[in-house]
């Protein structure tokens, strides 16, 4: 097999400013909260230009349309009127409205919940002020889940990328958090102890590399495997994703992980050690905290900057994902 | 373009009963489905179509049940089929718009009782679902399943997407077999916020006529057991996906775009990439959910793509409600079962048809070719738009 090649029209990226490393906004703050938060402070305070229902959104709302908004700079500088369309990826999404309907109705009763807020209480709400702000009237698709979701939707777009050539996809994530996301977090145990919650986005523009426009090309592929996988698992994962691309172990230059659980890190590292036994995976979590489905996104941004084959993977409770990255691939070629 | 996947089998729980046999009939006799349920509050008591059975949802949320069951059913159809596939790789693909909602309510509730124990937090440790607001449901099939697992939330054309998903996956070679789902369950959060929007009529829904009102909430959960055509033994009446396309209006969150543009760009992709003219489609189920805004949003979609042409329009949600992520699944399954049966059911109608639509269900059941093709359409919050071409294998 051989990887698809596309072309990156564009990258976005959101993730915490060291000046903000910790828990510093009230509007966080909760009881069960932990301490070490990294926010997004501070760079959701303006809207894109001309966005007039900006005032409207959620923070989760802000950090999709600022992603969006970054993913598409170079849009002045590429073919006009390609359809393009919406691929978005969140793992806590709109938690945070979702719960102040819900505290609304609790309290008020039914009679008043409110209309203006239970349009955004579904996770694709944000995905569609996005897409109609930048019209964005093509493909459209919310995916709920974590990093490996995120890397499946990468594949997806890859895929519709390969049928429908005239077609351009942004696939972009976004997390942030509140003090019930938070809450809900320690509560249900899913908050991994040894790492910071984070709020993050990340997004690519992407195009089939035989179509028109500016931006390096790459070929990207991968495969998807199931929930929560053991070492063995894990390594025909990589197997696969590995075979689809076209590229031998030994070429792999750098593995990524993404993935946040630190038992699935162990059988990740497990799964690489007779795979790739000369390169150490870099775990994106220690630098970025759990930041949801953007750890994913993130991850692919860190392989493109890096321009040398490699390998990602995302291993979560709701399915696993590795990814192949390989750089410079030429214009209507393939990989492997 | 991306070659057929074939439905080898079916499950479904929604109010219009348990099963595909139940199911069929219940669309045949073309009655409304929607009675009167107690959410436990007197200001929700609009009826709905409800899943007729014990609301205590137990260990799992009810979501997660019913989806359980809808997947085994599917799965116990397509066994014999799927012997063959040993060491198959499995993905469930499910779309939902509120997931697993049922369990968050219940805990947020208890955490927010006004009465009682208001600002003490979720209880600990009480929340093994609380992602399952979206994904929780999916992930614990999928690990019952041994297969990956993506859930999609596009509101109420989820389930149509996932299904649309699982052709390219299946025809990319990145699964061998595609458990399609699409649930959602009717709560008070669900209810009240319809009936905030003003969306509900109380009255039974009567998509297309000329006094629709609104849409009835239903509940459902349906899932589809699909392989690539050459993988697994023929069978007589199998029906096959062969098209998909998606888009959005990119128009309002709500409300859907008058003209029907983004719904007439997802048909015209559907029946692009199943390599078919518009005049081949001779069965259009419409979503349809009996809101003045979507169903003429719809018939000028149609207009735009179909001209003169005019397929039976077929609509489901007067017997199931309108179930919500999982609805792209439910007109699916009602096209399956009309393709594998040459028939197409009627549609409940009350009061006159409206005419200033083009496109009208017919009056009685319409017998179908066995080369029939079909065209279900779904819409959702946020303008998004998926359209699915449905046909009877070919031999």
């Amino acid at each position: 097999m051989s990887a698809h090649a596309l072309r990156l029209l564009g990258t976005g990226a959101l993730v915490p400013s060291p000046a903000h490393p910790a828990h510093e906004d009230a509007e966080l703050a909760s009881p069960g909260a932990p301490t070490a938060v990294r926010t997004l402070s501070g760079q959701l305070g303006s809207a894109p230009t001309g966005m007039s229902r900006w005032p409207r959104f959620d923070r989760y709302g802000r950090a999709v349309a600022t992603v969006v908004d970054r993913t598409l700079a170079t849009r002045a500088r590429q073919p006009a009127d390609v359809p393009t369309g919406l691929y978005l990826v969140s793992e806590y999404g709109c938690f945070e409205t979702n719960a102040a309907f819900h505290r609304g109705l609790i309290e008020k009763g039914p009679r008043l919940a409110s209309p203006l807020l239970f349009p955004y209480t579904v996770p694709g709400a944000a995905a569609a002020e996005a897409a109609l702000h930048f019209r964005l009237t093509d493909e459209y698709l919310v995916f709920p889940g974590g990093p490996a979701a995120a890397l499946a939707a990468v594949l997806a777009a890859a895929d519709a990328l390969a049928l429908r050539p005239e077609l351009a996809l942004v696939v972009a994530s976004a997390d942030v958090l509140g003090p019930e996301t938070l809450a809900a977090r320690v509560a249900a145990g899913a908050a991994e102890p040894t790492l910071p919650p984070a709020e993050a986005a990340g997004g690519v523009w992407l195009r089939d590399a035989r179509a028109s426009g500016l931006g390096p090309i790459y070929a990207l592929e991968g495969a998807m495997g199931p929930a929560e996988p053991d070492a063995a698992a894990v390594r025909r994962l990589a197997d696969e994703a590995l075979a689809r691309a076209g590229l031998r172990p030994p070429e792999v230059a750098q593995v990524l992980s993404a993935t946040v659980n630190a038992e699935r890190r162990t059988a990740e590292l497990t799964a690489l050690d007779g795979l790739v036994p000369r390169v150490t995976p870099t775990q994106l979590a220690f630098r970025l905290g759990d930041c949801g489905a953007s750890l994913g996104l993130l991850a692919l941004l860190a392989a493109v900057e890096d321009a040398q084959p490699t390998l990602i993977l995302a291993t979560s409770r709701g399915g696993s994902t590795a990814l192949v990255v390989i750089p410079a691939v030429p214009a209507g070629g393939s990989a492997g | 373009m991306g070659g057929p996947a074939r439905i080898l089998g079916c499950g479904v729980l929604c109010g219009a009963g348990r099963g595909v046999a139940s199911f069929w009939r219940a669309l045949r006799a073309a009655e409304p489905g929607q009675a009167p349920h107690d959410l436990g509050d007197p200001l929700l008591s609009a009826s709905y179509v409800a899943i007729p059975e014990a609301r205590d949802p137990g260990a799992d949320d009810l979501a997660t049940r019913w989806l359980r069951s809808a997947c085994r059913d599917a799965l116990d159809e397509a066994a014999p089929r799927l012997a063959s596939l040993e060491g198959a790789r499995i993905a469930l693909l499910a779309g939902t718009s509120l997931g697993g909602i049922s369990v968050l309510e219940r805990l947020q509730r208890q955490a927010w009782d006004p009465s009682g124990s208001r600002g003490a937090g979720l209880p600990t440790p009480a929340l093994p679902l609380w992602r399952g607001l979206y994904d929780g449901p999916t992930t614990t099939l999928a690990r019952e399943l041994g297969a990956s697992a993506l859930t999609l939330n596009t509101a109420c054309s989820s389930a149509a997407h996932a299904l649309g998903l699982a052709r390219r996956w299946l025809a990319q070679r990145r699964i061998d077999v595609a458990v399609v789902a699409g649930f959602d369950a009717v709560s008070p959060f669900v209810h009240a916020g319809f009936s905030a929007l003003g969306a509900v009529d109380p009255a039974p829904t009567a998509p297309f006529c000329r006094d629709r009102r609104g849409l009835n909430l239903g509940e459902a959960a349906l899932a589809f057991v699909l392989a690539r055509p050459h993988d697994v033994p023929a069978a007589a009446g199998d029906v096959d996906l062969v098209g998909y396309g998606s888009s959005c209006d990119a128009h309002h969150l709500t409300r859907p775009d008058p003209g029907g543009a983004g719904l007439a760009r997802a048909i015209a992709q559907a029946l692009a990439d199943a390599d078919l003219e518009p005049a081949d489609i001779e069965v259009l189920s419409a979503h349809a959910t009996g809101t003045p805004f979507n169903d003429a949003m719809e018939d000028a979609a149609f207009a735009t793509v179909f001209g003169a042409h005019r397929p039976f329009v077929h609509c489901a949600k007067p017997v199931t409600g309108h179930t919500l992520g999982a609805a792209g699944a439910v007109d699916a399954l009602a096209m399956v079962l009309a393709l594998r049966e040459g028939l197409l059911p009627r549609t409940y109608r009350r009061g006159e048809p409206d005419p200033a639509l083009l496109f009208q269900p017919p009056a009685a059941e319409v017998k179908l070719a066995p080369s029939a093709h079909v065209l279900s359409t779904s819409s959702g919050f946020g303008g998004s738009n998926a359209a699915l071409v449905l046909a009877r294998a070919q031999a």
